[in-house]
């Protein structure tokens, strides 16, 4: 491959993956120079040690951000970017695994130590923390409060259709009852009978119930509010 | 025999890595870089051929490095002219001495870890 092709792959996949114009132009004016310094016609030796033109611009684009294939979420790798073998004049006899002195790489980068102290006080969780984790795990507990709730609503909504069907039916048997009383007596009778049963039991029984219920929902809500303001100031 | 094998992936792997069985790490680079330029400034090919000396690194490794320090601002850049072209110099700017010093002297703290362990029964001296 000479320079030309190197460099024309080159910028293609940069642009190809959206770098902007001066970060393109700043990388072909270094791998040109490359190129010029390398030498007249050493080209093929010079794009061979490079390695392929795709594979440099997926780096670039990589440090910049840009996830080669498209991918808005991508986190850059920095601190493993550009690693290379080395040897040490005292260690040079040596054969351990390649990646030995990655594992203590913190302990000379001098970014690292920069930002260390940004890490430092994760002692205690404060309050913006647990409202975060608690959004964060949304997708855990939405479907149990979301079915708590429903549950509850539902309770509460046959509970009070339960009642108003006893107050409607009684009264429009009372109701019904009374004009039945002159048309076809036994039966006027009948009717205003159980009319006033349901009425007298939406009455004695079910609203009181009801009061009862209702205060044991609502107390019992103010009682889970309270208890979750509690877990927050605490 | 789990042994031999072994032995005999670290031949291959040296053989493949030119004889280096240690890798050099972003921050170890970005400290060779500073230092190389600080000496003078000086061009992209030529900090390469110079870590060439020490290290296994392509022009295509020098440049992340290169960018990661500009961004840092621990080197700055000007264009000078040669044969006729722009040649562009890298120069080490204050913050970036500065930054080369805290790089030399965390090195020697992390030589000296990595050695107690590593020469423990060769004792400490004859290594240099």
């Amino acid at each position: 491959m000479n320079r030309l092709e190197f460099l024309t792959r080159l910028r293609n996949t940069l642009e190809h993956g959206g770098l902007p114009q001066n970060d393109i132009d700043d990388a072909l004016t270094y791998y040109e120079e490359v190129f010029l310094d390398a030498g007249f016609g050493k080209d093929e030796e010079t794009s061979q040690s490079l390695g392929s033109p795709e594979e440099i611009a997926k780096g670039i684009l990589a440090d910049s951000g840009i996830h080669p294939d498209g991918d808005a979420e991508f986190l850059p790798e920095k601190p493993e970017q550009g690693a290379q073998g080395f040897e040490n004049s005292s260690t040079a006899n040596n054969s351990y695994g390649n990646d030995t002195y990655d594992g203590a790489q913190g302990s000379y980068s001098y970014d690292a130590n920069k930002q260390g102290s940004t890490y430092s006080n994760s002692g205690g969780m404060s309050t913006a923390a647990k409202v975060i984790i608690i959004i964060l795990t949304f997708p855990l507990w939405i479907g149990i409060a979301a079915a708590l709730f429903g549950l509850t609503v539902a309770l509460i909504a046959t509970a009070f259709a339960l009642i108003a069907a006893f107050a409607a039916s009684g009264i429009a048997l009372i109701v019904y009852g009374m004009a039945m009383l002159i048309k076809v007596p036994p039966v006027g009778l009948c009717m205003l009978g159980t009319g006033f049963i349901l009425t007298g039991i939406f009455g004695l029984i079910l609203r009181p119930a009801f009061k009862g219920l209702s205060k044991y929902v609502f107390g019992g809500a103010k009682k889970l509010v309270s208890w979750i303001r509690d877990h927050f100031n605490r | 025999m789990l042994c031999k094998r072994r032995i005999a992936m670290h031949i291959i792997i040296k053989e493949r890595r030119m004889n280096m069985a240690f890798s050099v790490n972003a921050s170890l680079l970005d400290a060779m870089v500073l230092s190389v330029v600080k000496r003078e400034d000086t061009y992209g090919y030529e900090i390469t051929q110079y870590l060439r000396k020490a290290v296994d690194v392509s022009e295509s490794t020098l440049y992340p490095v290169l960018r990661r320090l500009q961004k840092s601002e621990f080197l700055e850049t000007y264009d000078k002219e040669y044969m006729g072209r722009n040649r562009r110099y890298y120069k080490v700017t204050e913050k970036g001495c500065d930054a080369l010093e805290d790089y030399r002297e965390e090195w020697v703290a992390h030589r000296q870890k990595v050695e107690s362990i590593l020469m423990e029964d060769k004792g400490e001296t004859d290594n240099e």
